[in-house]
């Protein structure tokens, strides 16, 4: 099936099946279906088609969907969910919570002790009460060594796979190319820190997101529900009532017409004019 | 929703949407978001994707009101947005795999589903849930584009003008797949025991 060829007698069917021809060009088509009985076949089968279209939408189902608009979906004085998303993306808060973040993790950190002291192996981390005794070389990456916890940059490939260089064997100067390898390793820890935190808040936002949505949905399709039983029950009352009123007006009927005759005895029919 | 926006045009409404009237924006949501569910449930044939789709428009469209140049095209516009979104989940493997299955079979369970969920209320006559469930069966079997024709054309009411800026085709192409389409869906109708007269 070629969906881009048609006969142009078939294009004006369409058009006059939606009424978008001219006076002029449904003239011309009328002319046509008289002469062509294959188009006016066509003719009769679409229009047919469009109508049990139409009767189906007719009896269609309300749609359950209503857009959550701010405006529509939270209660006065608060932001929606909507402005919520929009406010976030727009203001690039996730960075700033992350910076916000890494801020108070090296506050933790000073607050815990933290320090960077040099040995012979490369640069220690250190956190907890200052200890006079050198880490020993070789040590492992994170050691329990007289109450202080010991990361050992010399040891250990940070995050990002760029491992610290052990100091040069430059005695207690520290050369230009060791303070580059510090600062490297420093610098990849400390990204590496950042990239965790942001990937734990875009799992929480992820998480929340769902949540709300989730909680959407379900108040949707409650008051989709609701609404519909509530016309259902409507309906259901018309309908009793109006079976009321058919049996009372049966009744007043037979009221009027007084009892029906017997099919054994039969009665003396009324006489015209004599029913009061 | 205010007096204001009771007698508002629809072209006005995207005007103040576009000078950053949010309210605005939510009464033409407000009018205009079952017409947009009930086309994108008939396109993708369930209503949690129909759902999405929508929800998801409608941000777009506002977060994007103001490159609209013409703010007498809005709904149009809002099709085109929608319609991408659902072409975008129609390249999805799980919605290509959904469609394939769309067959003779699928049509019939589908109206059967459709069916037995309308049979739920005591009031709907079961002549008319037959009709409504068999009728997005058999629109759910045809052609993407044709489906899409069909829809704009003959529910939204758009003019093959505009249904062809909402598709991007030219308006002969249109009135073409709405040939087929309503031919095909003829034909499944009858297959399906529908006969009306002139089917």
């Amino acid at each position: 099936m070629n969906n881009d060829s048609l006969d142009p007698r078939r294009q004006m069917l369409i058009g006059a099946l939606y009424e978008e021809l001219s006076p002029e060009e449904m003239s011309a088509f009328e002319t046509l279906l008289e002469d062509d009985a294959s188009l006016r076949a066509d003719w009769e089968e679409l229009r047919a088609t469009r109508q049990v279209l139409a009767e189906a939408a007719a009896v269609e189902s309300e749609p359950g969907f209503a857009f959550l608009a701010e405006d529509v979906a939270s209660p006065a004085g608060s932001p929606g969910l909507f402005a919520r998303l929009r406010f976030g993306l727009r203001s690039g808060w996730v960075p700033a919570w992350s910076f916000a973040g890494a801020t108070l993790v090296l506050l933790v950190m000073l607050s815990a002790g933290f320090r960077i002291d040099r040995v012979e192996s490369g640069i220690v981390f250190r956190f907890g009460p200052g200890s006079d005794a050198p880490a020993g070389v070789g040590a492992p990456p994170a050691t329990m060594a007289g109450g202080a916890e010991t990361l050992d940059l010399g040891q250990y490939a940070v995050p990002g796979g760029v491992t610290a260089m052990p100091a040069a064997a430059t005695g207690d100067y520290l050369t230009r190319s060791d303070l580059d390898g510090y600062t490297a390793g420093v610098m990849n820890a400390v990204s590496g820190l950042l990239g965790n935190y942001q990937d734990e808040q875009r799992g929480e936002i992820a998480f929340i997101l769902q949540g709300l949505y989730e909680q959407l949905r379900i108040e949707q399709r409650r008051d989709f529900d609701k609404l519909r039983a509530r016309v259902d029950g409507v309906g259901l009352g018309l309908m009793m009532e109006q079976n009321r009123t058919s049996q009372r007006l049966e009744s007043l009927v037979a009221t009027r017409t007084g009892p029906e005759p017997s099919a054994t005895v039969p009665g003396p029919l009324p006489e015209e004019g004599n029913h009061d | 929703m205010n007096d204001r926006s009771r007698i508002l045009s629809d072209t006005e409404l995207v005007s103040l949407s576009q000078g950053g009237d949010r309210h605005a924006f939510g009464v033409l949501a407000a009018r205009c978001d079952g017409s947009l569910f009930r086309f994108t449930r008939r396109l993708v044939g369930n209503e949690e994707d129909a759902r999405d789709i929508c929800q998801e428009a409608m941000v777009k469209a506002h977060l994007n009101i103001r490159r609209l140049r013409d703010p007498d095209k809005f709904m149009g516009w809002l099709y085109h947005i929608t319609l991408n979104l659902a072409r975008d989940r129609f390249r999805s493997p799980r919605m290509r795999v959904q469609s394939a299955s769309l067959d003779d079979d699928a049509v019939r369970s589908r109206a059967d589903e459709e069916r037995a969920d309308r049979d739920r209320s005591p009031l709907r006559d079961a002549h008319e849930a037959d009709l409504v469930g068999t009728v997005e069966g058999v629109l759910a079997t045809l052609p993407e584009e044709q489906r899409t024709a069909i829809l704009l054309r003959e529910y939204q009411g758009f003019t093959s003008e505009e249904v062809g800026e909402i598709t991007g085709v030219p308006s002969a192409t249109v009135r073409t797949r709405i040939f087929y389409g309503l031919k095909t869906v003829r034909r499944r109708l009858r297959e399906q025991g529908i006969t009306g007269s002139g089917l």
